[in-house]
């Protein structure tokens, strides 16, 4: 597809240069709060992903941005101007709506002129964008088509080459990919970062699939019931999760909780002890399968032994649910079928505490 | 096999009883246009011979011209002014809250509970208090009374069908609100605006019962000056006179739509 440059692919945005900063935002529905008391800065250029579950508020904090749900309290500044209480036609946004919102009764490339028009472009210099656009998404054969005789990709496809027409300052998606099966998600996934690539745009991307988060964003936002939990590169956040929320939440893992001693060893609740240096008092350990291995003759470090729960083949790996201590772990590796481990089985394993992420409790807001 | 058959039957049974309703609805005007022709001096089916004899009356007779004319710009009048209020108040009762609102949604969708006669007597009153008797006002007023409910009615259901979603679309690609009404909602919308200006416009021409009362001050409409004539006489002048209401309600019907489906290529 689109060549994609060297330098973007190791693009690390100005933490100072904000294209969208929401200040202090809250957005209350009567006493309910969709959003409250949120920061968030988008860099110029980067990929930011606000991520959380159903209902935390991703839409709500995205409709903000383009000006459809007006804030409670707080600001929005859009390169620099105020535009907290501006209507949504007088923001230099983009937006990938969730359904597309492809206007029925016009044709694709009527569609992707129609907010050029509105930007009163010469005629001639519409068409020329209208065919730059169709080409960036390679459906230039498809200009003269209604959008009822698309597929859902292709429609995905127009709604971009439209949002992207205007070259807003800010492209805004709201979980594009929703529509899509899962096939179809992992391509248009790719495309998708392509194509915001390679025209260098700003853009504020909502889901609630971690993997898509963490495959496309340079940056991401979790958020949890309204708020901020975490923001970080998708290395930070999945390496150093600040709160126990971002470690459920980001990938596999099990959260004990315990305290760490003068040692500055961790000891969870049933007794697990974990040798480490950590600062002292009560915490939780997030434990990712990668963290626990099968004992091998070299192993440093202590062994437990701990007993089979379950155990789920998937062919390359098992997961296996083991019982250490009265703590329950996952753990993930390659067992060979005929060696396959049953429920009730006793492992030799160990826990490499390298990388390991212990949270104080202080840092846990909740 | 059997399933086919019974299908198969049951497919051609419904276009027969289709085409059979239609038949009955549409006979009386092909009976009436039918008879228009006619040369001999009497209203009688089959019509015998064949001449525009009873036409070159009709074009002759000043009364029932008048009527026509008087017919046609109310009709139409009517038409355009229902239709704009008509979208602004379902506009309204649509997008905003507001005191009354259900007040006004209950009115439109209520059925008209004051018979014809009473409604026209009132009008009639009411028009005669605010010295307006000499004037078209108080038959456009009538009718608008008569038709406003329906349309409203029509284009809240069309405007509760359609998805606001695309009017926010647009709005991001820098519409103004006006323009996003324009060139989405509008649009969007034609069929429901298309069968309500149409039902205005046929309300409005084919009324008498409302319209015997407020056609005081000379302005006559056609529906009223036929159920006169026929009164004192029955010649196939009243045929012609009929046929020609039908072919104006042809004409409007398709600039109407001719009007409105062009905007929607625009
Ligand atoms: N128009 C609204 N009226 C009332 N409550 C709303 C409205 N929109 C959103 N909410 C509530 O605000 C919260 C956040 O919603 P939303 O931003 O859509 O979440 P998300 O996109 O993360 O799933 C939810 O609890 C939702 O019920
Ligand atoms: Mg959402």
């Amino acid at each position: 597809m689109l060549a994609l440059s060297k330098e973007r692919d190791n693009f690390v945005p100005e933490a100072d240069d904000l294209v969208v900063e929401l200040r202090s935002v809250s957005k209350y529905y009567g006493e309910v709060a969709a959003v409250s008391n949120t920061s968030i800065g988008v860099r110029r250029g980067e990929l930011l992903c606000l991520l959380g579950p159903s209902g935390c508020g991703k839409t709500t904090t995205l409709r903000m941005v383009a000006g459809f749900v007006e804030p409670t309290s707080g600001s929005i500044t859009i390169n620099g101007v105020d535009m907290t209480r501006q209507p949504p036609y007088r923001r230099d946004t983009g937006m990938v709506f969730q359904s597309y919102a492809l206007f029925p009764h016009m044709t694709v490339a009527q569609n992707i002129e129609f907010g050029l028009e509105n930007l009163k472009w010469p005629r001639d210099e519409r068409k020329a964008r209208v065919e730059e656009m169709l080409r960036l998404v390679e459906l230039p054969h498809l200009a003269d088509r209604l959008p009822a005789q698309l597929s859902g990709g292709q429609q995905q496809r127009i709604a971009l080459a439209r949002a992207l027409a205007m070259r807003p300052a800010v492209l805004l998606l709201d979980e594009p990919f929703s529509n899509l099966d899962a096939q179809l998600r992992l391509r248009m996934r790719e495309e998708l970062r392509e194509v915001v690539r390679s025209v260098n745009v700003t853009t504020l991307f909502v889901t609630h699939d971690q993997e898509e988060a963490l495959a496309m964003s340079d940056r991401i936002v979790v958020m949890n019931a309204g708020q901020v939990e975490q923001i970080g590169t998708p290395g930070e956040i999945y390496e150093s999760p600040e709160t126990p929320f971002v470690a459920k939440f980001i990938g596999w893992c099990s959260l004990l909780k315990g305290t760490v001693g003068p040692d500055g060893s961790f000891t969870s609740a049933a007794g697990l002890r974990l040798d480490g240096n950590w600062s002292a008092g009560s915490a939780t350990a997030v434990i990712r399968p990668e963290h626990v291995r099968l004992s091998t003759d070299d192993a440093s470090g202590p062994s437990y032994q701990g007993r089979v729960l379950q155990a789920h083949y998937y062919g390359g790996a098992t997961r296996i649910v083991l019982d250490l201590n009265g703590e329950q772990l996952t753990m993930q590796e390659r067992f060979p079928f005929w060696r396959h481990p049953k429920t009730g089985d006793l492992l030799s394993v160990t826990i490499s505490t390298d990388d390991l992420r212990v949270i104080p409790a202080e840092e846990d807001r909740r | 096999m059997r399933a086919d058959l019974i299908d198969r039957l049951m497919a051609v049974s419904g276009t027969l009883i289709r085409a059979l309703v239609y038949l009955m609805l549409a006979s009386p005007a092909i009976l009436v246009v039918l008879s228009s022709f006619t040369s001999s001096d009497t209203m009688n089916f089959p019509p015998m011979g064949f001449s525009l004899r009873w036409y070159k009356v009709a074009f002759a007779n000043e009364l029932f011209m008048a009527a026509l004319w008087t017919s046609t710009y109310v009709a139409v009048l009517v038409a355009i002014v229902a239709l704009l209020v008509g979208f602004a108040g379902a506009f309204a009762m649509n997008r905003f809250s507001f005191r009354g609102k259900a007040f006004l949604q209950g009115l439109a969708f209520s059925p008209l509970v004051v018979p014809a006669v009473v409604l026209g007597i009132g009008l009639l009153q009411l028009f005669a208090w605010l010295d307006l008797t000499q004037t078209m006002y108080p038959l456009l007023l009538g009718h608008l009374v008569l038709t406003i409910p329906y349309v409203v009615r029509t284009i809240l259901a069309s405007l509760t069908l359609h998805d606001q979603q695309l009017e926010q679309a647009a709005m991001n690609l820098r519409a103004t609100p006006f323009r996003v009404i324009r060139r989405i909602t509008l649009p969007l919308i034609m069929p429901g605006l298309l069968s309500a200006s149409i039902f205005a416009f046929v309300t409005s021409f084919g009324n008498v019962t409302v319209s015997s009362f407020l056609t005081y001050g000379g302005h006559v409409t056609l529906p009223v000056q036929i159920f006169a004539y026929v009164d004192t006489s029955y010649d196939p002048l009243v045929a012609a006179v009929s046929s020609l209401m039908i072919v104006v309600t042809l004409v409007v019907i398709l600039t109407i739509e001719r009007l409105i489906g062009a905007e929607r290529l625009a």
